[in-house]
């Protein structure tokens, strides 16, 4: 039972840095825009479409697996642009209700594209070889589910240097807080607003090209990572990617344990936690400073 | 507004019809079968090939004449794989005419429209849904199911488990969190035991399932617990993209070289496409109809052949042969009723027997399940192109698999 305890934990991290990665591109365009994009699951799955596609089944190495991750965050960054000039920016002088429809619409509209270009067929995608074994710790590990834990953690960090430590992070969070002081002190938002959404895009991609090999690829992958995904963002805090990391770690330890120690009820603490923390702290576990 | 004589009349005609509540039933035109099945989201990969084999079935009829010497013409509406969808779609379908419906994946959008059939005056053909209920506590008398169901597919299992590998006898499982999981599961807890017992003359354990969520991306503290436990063989209720993760996770922490055989409820042959080299050892798979087990039956080799000429591919899933056998059914009782008024139809298909892609099918008259073959093929790696090969196939007659018809009465057992 310690073994399966010890790989209960392990486990949770994982998939604690698998949410993770795909909430902190949800959390960013929230930060930015205001906006709860429903379309992020579809965009996370374009880019493990695009991956595959670049790699097929065996990706032939490691360096050629993050190629493809990387033109998968590139492809989706690009979307992202088009779709914030396209629909996004049009809609932001109205209610968010209706950006929210509209990136409902965006949703399905990435589902039946994805269905068109890359078919219904399911996938299954293996890591690299480097990757594709497993290590004796006193529980058996994948390299590849270390990986994603190492992914992670990188992404995070990055992205709370660059927010709170660079000169594009600050500008960033003036234009998100502020865009029209913002502007009147000189600062491009469109421009700014343009390329952090294009980044927060691009982070869907990435995720979906370095998680494509964690689990089967069909047209339902962006719903599966969405739910969590979302909840991590709620729980975290609107906006915040701290508390994203930190939620997503929570419901992935969660998630882990519940399979082990409630094995017919599989997910419920999950919403438990949910529902919790809406009632106990609802501006969630890192709220944005006023 | 002027309103020649001719329009008034038409009009007035139409108007009466409908104010007398008389479908608009064309005599003359084609016969339209209405498919309902699923073509959006990740269960159009079924739902597809289930709209294919009945298109190919009523071209071949057309071909030959048609129906009662109409044309037959397949009007398509996809479900979504949701009830409240296909409900309006039959009700659309049915207030334009239609009487005839065919197809759907989904047990809870069967179990919707076969609620609806009677008061809609309608017939409906299930080919693929497999829940226990709709031809037992929940059977209604215009529905009909043209293929196996869960207690059939899972106790022919059960079976071959008992007879091709008698020496594995402890069992783990994996299931999803749904009334399907738990169907085949007692299917399974009841029937392995029964034929280790008739066949073998030994008892076997079976340890609790684990349970997964549907949509599920991680299944590693399933493999861990599958793993820790000292099991031979492992039952899979999970398909679908579900089952392609369990068995890839399942692969990378090595559980697949530890236990000696799979054996799968029913992904057809998705499963071993998606995994290619990688696909198990001793992985079976259910299907609802497996070609290659029917090479001597020209309805088969014909449906087969019809399909690698309009696809390329050389492996059609069994949800063609279940589209295919709807319509096949629905031809046979309408030649044997001379009508095709939802009465006469239901009349007709009541314990018709019907040569199918699986040979003869009865859609036995109780609780107008159908009797016929099932189908598991074994799978596993190979060099070859595909990656991926078929080692073996198992077909046996469903008909004592079935258990008694008891229409109205849930299915025990004991």
């Amino acid at each position: 039972m310690t073994a399966q305890i010890a790989f209960a934990a392990a486990n949770g991290i994982v998939l604690g840095m698998a949410v993770f990665l795909v909430a902190a591109g949800l959390t960013l365009v929230f930060g930015i825009l205001k906006v709860f994009n429903f379309a992020h699951g579809s965009f996370f799955m374009i880019g493990a479409y695009i991956a595959h596609a670049i790699t097929g089944q065996d990706p032939s190495s490691l360096p050629y697996f993050l190629f493809a991750a990387f033109v998968a965050a590139l492809a989706v960054g690009a979307m992202g642009i088009a779709t914030d000039t396209l629909v996004l920016r049009r809609l932001s002088s109205v209610a968010n209700d209706y950006t929210l429809i509209a990136t409902f619409a965006i949703l399905l509209l990435c589902d039946g594209a994805t269905k068109m270009v890359f078919g219904q067929d399911i996938y299954a995608v293996y890591p690299p070889a480097v990757l594709d074994q497993t290590m004796d710790v006193g529980i058996l590990l994948t390299y590849y589910s270390v990986f994603i834990v190492a992914c992670g953690i990188i992404v995070f960090v990055l992205l709370e240097l660059g927010l709170n430590r660079l000169w594009f992070g600050k500008l960033v969070q003036t234009v998100a807080r502020d865009p029209w002081m913002a502007g009147v002190i000189g600062l491009r938002v469109q421009r700014l607003k343009l390329v952090s959404v294009g980044v927060s895009f691009a982070l869907a991609g990435l995720a979906g090209g370095l998680l494509v090999a964690n689990q089967s690829l069909s047209l339902s992958l962006g719903h599966s990572y969405l739910l969590l995904a979302f909840n991590s963002v709620i729980v975290g805090g609107l906006g915040s990617i701290r508390g994203a990391f930190v939620a997503a770690l929570i419901f992935g330890l969660f998630e882990s344990f519940n399979s082990l120690l409630l094995p017919s009820m599989p997910g419920t603490v999950s919403y438990m936690v949910l529902i919790a923390v809406i009632l106990l702290k609802p501006e969630g576990l890192f709220p944005e400073r006023t | 507004m002027k309103l020649s004589r001719r329009s008034f009349i038409a009009t007035s005609v139409g108007a009466l019809a409908v104010a007398r509540g008389f479908p608009a039933i064309a005599q003359s035109g084609p016969i339209r079968i209405g498919c309902i099945t699923t073509l959006s989201g990740a269960a159009s990969i079924l739902g597809k090939p289930q709209h294919m084999g009945m298109e190919i079935a009523a071209r071949k009829l057309n071909e030959a004449g048609g129906i009662l010497g109409r044309q037959v013409e397949i009007v398509v509406r996809d479900d979504q794989s949701k009830p409240d969808i296909a409900v309006a779609a039959v009700r659309e379908l049915a207030g334009d005419g239609v009487n005839i419906f065919a197809g759907v994946l989904a047990s809870p959008v069967a179990l919707a429209i076969s609620g609806i059939a009677e008061e809609l005056d309608v017939v409906f053909l299930n080919a693929a849904s497999h829940g226990n209920n709709l031809t037992h506590e929940n059977f209604r008398k215009n529905y009909f199911r043209v293929t196996d169901y869960s207690a059939m597919r899972i106790s022919a299992a059960s079976r071959l488990m008992a007879e091709k590998y008698p020496h594995v006898t402890k069992w783990g499982a994996i299931i999803p969190d749904a009334e399907i999981g738990r169907s085949t599961m007692a299917t399974f807890q009841y029937g392995l035991p029964k034929y280790h017992k008739e066949l073998n003359n030994q008892e076997v354990s079976i340890n609790d399932p684990v349970v997964v969520k549907f949509g599920a991306t991680d299944f590693r503290n399933a493999v861990s617990t599958l793993m820790s436990s000292d099991v031979d063989g492992i039952f899979i209720g999970v398909g679908g993209g579900d089952e392609v993760g369990f068995l890839q996770q399942a692969g990378q922490l090595g559980l697949s070289k530890k236990v000696k055989v799979y054996v799968s409820s029913g992904s057809d042959f998705q499963v071993a496409k998606a995994l290619g080299k990688r696909t198990p050892e001793n992985y079976w798979s259910g299907h609802h109809w497996y070609f290659g087990a029917y090479q001597d039956n020209p309805v088969s080799k014909a449906l087969y052949d019809q399909y690698v000429a309009d696809t390329g591919d050389k492996f059609p899933d069994g949800f063609i042969g279940m589209g295919h056998t709807a319509i096949t059914a629905v031809a046979t009782a309408a030649a044997k009723a001379k009508d095709l008024s939802t009465k006469a139809l239901v009349g007709a298909l009541e314990g018709l027997t019907f040569e199918g892609v699986k040979g003869k099918v009865t859609l036995r008259a109780e609780d107008h399940q159908a009797l016929c073959d099932v189908n598991y093929v074994k799978l596993g790696p190979d060099d070859g192109e595909l990656g991926w090969k078929v080692s073996d196939f198992y077909k046996t007659d469903g008909t004592d698999l079935a258990g008694p018809a008891t229409p109205g009465v849930a299915i025990k057992f004991q």
